[in-house]
């Protein structure tokens, strides 16, 4: 087995230093429930586990007239119910509690998902459909990363040696004209999604569409923008307008190509994303309108 | 490199050593020789190591030991005893809720964190509860109503 040593840091700039000092070896350990299964299968083998177990300062959940800043260490169970108390969190409240399950919500962390980069995580395409960034502590200074050009590929992200997520920022939006969705298919409860897609939309004065984005998760390595379904929608009347979102829909589905694996063949999964773009737009429409 | 982690498990002190690797659930059956905690598919998915971690469920396969360091730990061991059984482990008895048994420590550990949080949970409740818990014999049905039956005790 390799030789591996565990540091535990207890500050921020600690860590980036620690990060920084021990390069492409280490690793940063939060929540510990996907990093675990990695080491076992030895699909990592980092000379240095860093754990920020007593990193102080990565836990609060902030609101401000720019939106709500999330620590990275706040664990998934604590985001559950998120979209009550701040309402623009609302599609990131729609995946968090089908994460999985109670244990696995109790100490996975938001930032231990989002580096993780798993394909088919729904939290990442629920930030990305919310416009959200992460913010990115190193030896230079931090650095603000919009999470759609975070997350580069399967299990691959944008940040640089000595780089650790402190927190994710969700921009605010008016909740009288603009919402978020997100819809997923699963086999079974707690497993990864076959297909997510997230949605967000506002609508301008006369209801129709000012800006939306469709963002779809489990069919490429990193979260995919249906560019050919937001511009079918952008500018255009949505709301009750049951065949644009049914073609925005089918669009969406024409804009991947995902693989064939396990849970579904690649035509499923392409079926998957017409219908559940359209739900979810019909559902962000439906908040928006509320 | 191996370093020393110190656990309280049901409320005895252990002073082991550790790989950084190792999980919570190897230090547990190896290191301290407690192997009510089961192990199955090592890969987060069936909740036969279940276990709680200052008051919180945990799957010890998922957790590295280090992570729990200073840390207190209940398994199945210090739930209840043979001769003075857990009011869950005798309703799982009861209502025939084991079969083969592998399952059962992680879903009484399960069923315990859903009764401290809840005292009163509907059926519905018991089941979201045992989404992480995967057992092939199929008890569901009966740990279900073994746990309603305890919740019914505590209100009467």
């Amino acid at each position: 087995m390799i030789d591996c040593h565990y540091l535990e840091p207890t500050s921020v700039s600690e860590a980036c230093t620690l990060l920084a000092e021990h390069g492409d070896g280490a690793k940063v350990v939060a929540g510990g429930q996907s990093m675990a299964i990695l080491l076992r299968n030895g699909l990592s083998q980092p000379s240095h586990l860093i754990s920020i177990q007593h990193v102080t300062g990565l836990e609060d959940i902030n609101a401000s007239n720019e939106g709500v800043t999330i620590g990275a260490k706040v664990t998934l169970n604590r985001l559950s119910g998120i979209g009550e108390t701040h309402p623009t969190l609302r599609a990131l409240d729609d995946v968090v509690s089908d994460v999985a399950d109670q244990q696995i919500r109790n100490f996975a962390t938001l930032g231990g998902a989002i580096c993780e980069a798993h394909p088919a995580s729904d939290i990442t395409v629920a930030l990305s459909a919310l416009h959200a960034t992460v913010k990115l502590a190193g030896a230079n200074g931090e650095r603000t990363v919009p999470i759609c050009d975070f997350v580069t590929g399967a299990f691959a992200t944008a940040a640089g040696p000595g780089e650790l997520l402190t927190e994710v920022v969700v921009p605010s939006f008016d909740l009288a004209s603009a919402a978020a969705a997100h819809r997923r298919f699963a086999l079974r409860a707690g497993d990864y999604p076959v297909v997510g897609v997230g949605a967000f939309v506002s609508l301008d004065g006369s209801g129709n569409c000012e800006d939306v984005r469709v963002v779809i998760g489990n069919c490429s390595g990193a979260p995919a923008h249906a560019q050919e379904a937001e511009a079918r929608l952008r500018g255009n009347s949505i709301v009750g307008n049951n065949g644009a979102l049914a073609e925005a829909g089918e669009l969406a589905a024409a804009h991947v190509s995902p693989a064939d694996d396990p849970m579904a063949p690649s035509e499923y999964k392409i079926d998957l994303v017409s219908v559940l773009t359209r739900e979810a737009l019909e559902e962000a429409i439906a908040r928006a309108t509320a | 490199m191996k370093y020393p982690l110190s656990l309280t498990v049901n409320d005895e002190n252990y002073d082991i050593l550790v790989e950084p690797y190792h999980t919570l659930m190897e230090a547990i059956r190896d290191g301290i020789g407690l192997t009510g905690t089961k192990c199955a598919c090592e890969d987060g998915r069936c909740g036969t190591c279940t276990v709680m971690v200052d008051g919180q469920l945990v799957k010890s396969c998922l957790m590295l030991g280090l992570q729990a360091n200073k840390k207190s730990v209940l398994t199945i061991e210090g739930l209840g005893a043979p001769d003075d059984l857990h009011p869950l482990q005798a309703a799982f008895l009861e209502h025939g809720a084991v079969q083969c048994g592998y399952c059962t420590p992680g879903m009484l550990l399960t069923a315990k964190q859903l009764l401290d949080e809840n005292p009163n949970p509907t059926e519905e409740d018991i089941r979201s509860a045992f989404v992480g818990n995967l057992c092939r014999c199929g008890v569901y049905t009966h740990a279900t109503e073994a746990v309603l039956s305890v919740a019914g005790e505590e209100e009467k």
